[in-house]
């Protein structure tokens, strides 16, 4: 399915591109859609189209942030679900995958993406609400006033419908999104959480949410986030659920411990790159 | 994806969709493709939400029964999806006349269309548009499903559903009453229209306006009560509805329902009835199909697909 060369005329930012050529499934009855955008903590750390562009991993952590923040906050506003926001952030990722921060702004990024996934998760919005809300978030400010005789409507609204198609072509196309919400549900279900220890599902749900905002999402499988979040979920809060007499649940998860801590280490990257941004619109 | 906008070149125009156009085209290997062009800039809200679907969902699905999305690029003006070039549709099979069906040929149409379907349903995906020229044929006969714009993930039970999906002679009496909860079941009804029409070679509820949709579908099967569809009579459109309709119909029973298919056994008209239930609960699932004894007993066995009736224009 996919081409092996990415646009002929980015070549730059197209390091990874042999990894999509995984998105190459034979076509044969049934086999599912195995498109990986998947890579190692080397790749994140040193070979992303940023890096490569001159910007330091702190910085790029930091961009990541911020966006996904941008897309937060806007979705709120729009009142959009966490499913929406989960594949927004996600085609915010891969977009940086392919590109750089040097070259594409990460609001006007993050905008397209929350459009886009507006849409390919059945809860579209007009294009003109998107791009009030997303013009307020960006000025920090929900009482300025956006319309269609402000100079500001116009910019957001032509970037938009702009930058839907760049988006869509760099991150080739793939609007699916597997969704680890459902996965930790499951879970807290099989495992009986809620009954064990309500505060431990409240923060896996939390670290879940937070996931969105670190790399994490380009290195785990959404499986292998929820299990991260039901683990890190009772860490944090100083109840392991390890701790408790049947220490098999774990095992039957099948996730490594090693793709726990790599999760781990990267939702710690995001959260020391906060630091100023927490200010405005907490959500 | 992502190729290039030159490695095709466009042949012919096939025909003009409600928001692409879709042209036949080949690539320097001369493989045949049909490529479904998507003018940009004509929608305010960007692109087309129909497009986003297809992109979305058929990318995701990869099944000999669902059309293959090879690949897809863009330009300035237009998203471009290269897909399965397909001969023909189920559509214009019925309708040929000149073609005669064997109860082993309408089995294998079946067959492939539930296998499609149910590969679907397996990932979570409902159709929503099933009808006879959505079912595309290609050269090998193979049965290909297509058309996902109107396509869904399924939803949760309180998420909030249009009912308007569904070309009219297939949509389901929970669509036709205003239901907002409907699940894949609704893929089912309109595979049971279908089916029916295989045997029938003429659609078998085809009504004139939706209100007559309503009533056509009352006559055919009966007007349904509570006692055969519990819930019924709180669904939206019911109390309006129930109001204009004042002549009730009994449940034609099953002596009634044979005549009107001749030719067909008891183990299709089994299947025909259950997948043309009034509760939806009640309708079997892809799989319960796929396992029903019309399939797995009952002889003759399905046509080969290379041995099915196609039109005299079919070139393989
Ligand atoms: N894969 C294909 N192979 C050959 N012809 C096709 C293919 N897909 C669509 N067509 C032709 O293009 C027309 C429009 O297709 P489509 O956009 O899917 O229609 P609609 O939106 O009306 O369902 C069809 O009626 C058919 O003739």
């Amino acid at each position: 399915m996919a081409e092996t060369e990415g646009q002929a005329n980015d070549t730059k930012d197209n390091l990874n591109v042999n990894r999509f050529s995984n998105a190459d499934v034979e076509y044969e009855g049934g086999s599912p859609n195995t498109n990986s955008w998947l890579f190692t903590l080397d790749e994140l750390h040193d070979r992303t189209p940023s890096r490569l562009d001159g910007i330091s991993y702190e910085g790029e952590v930091e961009s990541r942030f911020k966006g996904i923040n941008f897309i937060i906050m806007a979705a709120s506003r729009l009142r959009l679900p966490h499913n929406t926001i989960f594949a927004a952030s996600c085609y915010f990722h891969r977009f940086y995958i392919r590109k750089s921060f040097r070259k594409y702004h990460q609001y006007d990024i993050a905008a397209t993406c929350l459009f886009i996934a507006a849409k390919s998760e059945e809860t579209a919005r007009r294009v003109k609400d998107v791009v009030i809300v997303c013009a307020k978030v960006a000025q920090k400010n929900d009482s300025a006033v956006i319309d269609e005789q402000s100079k500001e409507f116009w910019r957001w609204r032509d970037m938009i419908l702009f930058n839907e198609l760049v988006v869509l072509e760099t991150i080739c196309f793939d609007l699916e999104v597997a969704n680890p919400y459902d996965i930790l549900q499951d879970f807290v279900a099989e495992l009986k959480l809620e009954e064990r220890s309500t505060d431990v599902c409240r923060s896996s749900w939390k670290f879940l949410n937070d996931t969105c905002r670190s790399m994490a999402i380009l290195a785990a499988t959404p499986r292998e986030l929820a299990v991260s979040a039901i683990y890190w979920g009772g860490v944090l809060l100083g109840k392991p659920i390890t701790d408790e007499p049947n220490e098999e649940w774990y095992l039957n998860l099948k996730v490594p411990k090693e793709k726990i801590e790599i999760v781990c280490a990267l939702m710690a990257d995001a959260y020391k790159s906060r630091t100023g941004e927490q200010k405005y619109g907490t959500v | 994806m992502a190729a290039s906008a030159n490695k095709y070149k466009l042949i012919k125009k096939l025909g003009e969709g409600t928001y692409a156009v879709v042209y036949k085209a080949t690539d320097a290997q001369n493989n045949t493709y049909a490529v479904k062009r998507i003018k940009l800039g004509e929608f305010k809200d960007g692109i087309d939400i129909s497009a986003i679907r297809e992109l979305k969902f058929l990318q995701e699905i990869r099944h000999v029964n669902v059309i293959a999305l090879y690949d897809v690029y863009s330009d300035q003006e237009t998203l471009n999806l290269v897909l399965e070039f397909l001969v023909s549709d189920l559509e214009h099979i019925i309708q040929d006349k000149s073609l005669i069906f064997q109860t082993a040929d309408i089995k294998a149409w079946m067959l492939m269309s539930l296998r499609g379907l149910h590969h679907c349903h397996r990932s979570y995906i409902m159709h929503r548009d099933l009808k006879p020229s959505n079912l595309l044929i290609a050269a090998d006969g193979n049965i290909k499903i297509a058309d996902f714009g109107l396509a869904r993930v399924a939803a949760y039970p309180q998420e909030y559903l249009t009912p308007t999906v569904v070309t009219r002679w297939y949509r389901a009496p929970e669509l036709l009453l205003g239901s907002r909860h409907y699940t894949e079941s609704v893929d089912i009804w309109a595979m049971g229209a279908i089916f029916a029409e295989l045997m029938l070679r003429t659609p078998y509820i085809p009504g004139a306006s939706d209100f007559d949709q309503v009533e056509l579908t009352f006559r055919v099967l009966g007007t349904p009560t509570e006692e055969i569809w519990p819930g019924v009579s709180s669904l939206p459109l019911y109390d309006d509805l129930m109001t204009k309709i004042t002549q009730r119909h009994p449940v034609p029973p099953p002596s009634e329902i044979s005549l009107r298919f001749m030719a067909a056994s008891t183990a299709a008209l089994n299947l025909l009835n259950s997948m043309l239930e009034y509760d939806p609960s009640k309708r079997p699932t892809t799989e319960s199909a796929l396992l029903s004894p019309y399939f797995v007993e009952e002889l003759p066995r399905p046509t080969k697909p290379q041995n099915l009736p196609k039109p005299p224009s079919f070139s393989s």
